[in-house]
């Protein structure tokens, strides 16, 4: 997929553990773990903003686009 | 989660459970204790009923008519014949052992598709009651049922007509020209096309379903 999640280096940066994360944006771990690992087909706003809010970042620091070679 | 009323699912899986079972043990009874006093009544000279469907010359209607068998074929067994209602069904009287016996041996394989279905059905109450109705297992399944309609629209028709051919060939009968029928089922072809159709729109479903559960 050409959108890249990079969840693991806000997580990282912010020192914050997956069930943490969780439980702050109110989402499964089970999700949070799909949306990690890149398997995730579609992200809705509502987590996307609870993400954003718990990482302190924008939706742009999460997301990226990488062209496929 | 569960779908739709469960309440009416789960009367509709205990009713097909309750119907499968009692399908089943009526089949396994009639084939256990079927043949028995039918041979029984062979053997004693009293004649068992026989029916088929077969088509007559000129599309003749008849409400009941008695046909007469042609002289020299009374040692086939075949003691009585009539063609009974308006869509070319003979009834024959018989101590023809074989005969009786495939006769039986047919109504018995009548159910095997009525149980086929309930079995399906049943199962996908199950995976329904349990909130996965688009279940790639319940897709397989309607393409077996849509298959299988298909089939059977072909096969009931053939046992008919192999019947048929045998009674004819016991016997002969004065006066008409009766033939062995193969009416192929269309209502059995458009049901199992339609039953495909929804595995389609189930596949769709579970495609939907797929991409519901990766979205966060």
């Amino acid at each position: 997929m050409s959108i890249q999640v990079n969840l693991d280096v806000r997580m990282a940066e912010r020192k914050i553990t997956l069930t943490e994360l969780a439980e702050g944006v109110g989402i499964t771990l089970a999700n949070l773990s799909i949306l990690k690992t890149g398997k995730a087909r579609a992200i809705r706003f509502s987590t996307l903003e609870a993400l954003c809010r718990e990482l302190d970042c924008q939706p742009g620091d999460l997301l990226e686009f990488r062209a496929e070679s | 989660m569960p779908v739709g009323n469960p309440s009416l699912l789960i009367f509709l899986r205990r009713f097909t459970s309750f119907v499968f079972w009692g399908c089943l043990v009526c089949m396994s009874l009639y084939l256990i204790l079927g043949p028995g006093p039918v041979l029984f009544d062979a053997k004693i000279g009293k004649t068992g009923s026989i029916f088929t469907r077969v088509s007559i010359g000129e599309r003749a209607l008849f409400p009941i008519v008695p046909l007469k068998i042609v002289e020299g074929f009374s040692d086939s067994g075949i003691e009585v014949a009539n063609m009974r209602s308006m869509s070319g069904d003979l009834s024959i009287e018989t101590t023809n052992k074989p005969l009786l016996l495939m006769h039986i041996l047919i109504i018995v394989l009548y159910l095997v598709p009525a149980l086929l279905y309930l079995r399906i059905f049943r199962n996908m109450m199950d995976t329904s009651l349990e909130g996965r109705p688009f279940d790639s297992l319940n897709i397989r399944r309607l393409k077996w049922m849509g298959w299988l309609t298909i089939l059977f629209s072909f096969f009931f028709p053939l046992m008919e007509n192999i019947k048929a051919r045998l009674i004819l060939g016991a016997t002969q009968i004065e006066g008409l020209p009766i033939q062995p029928s193969l009416d192929i089922s269309e209502e059995g072809i458009v049901t199992g096309l339609v039953i495909l159709a929804l595995s389609a729109i189930f596949a769709y479903g579970a495609e939907l379903e797929h991409e519901r559960s990766l979205t966060v």
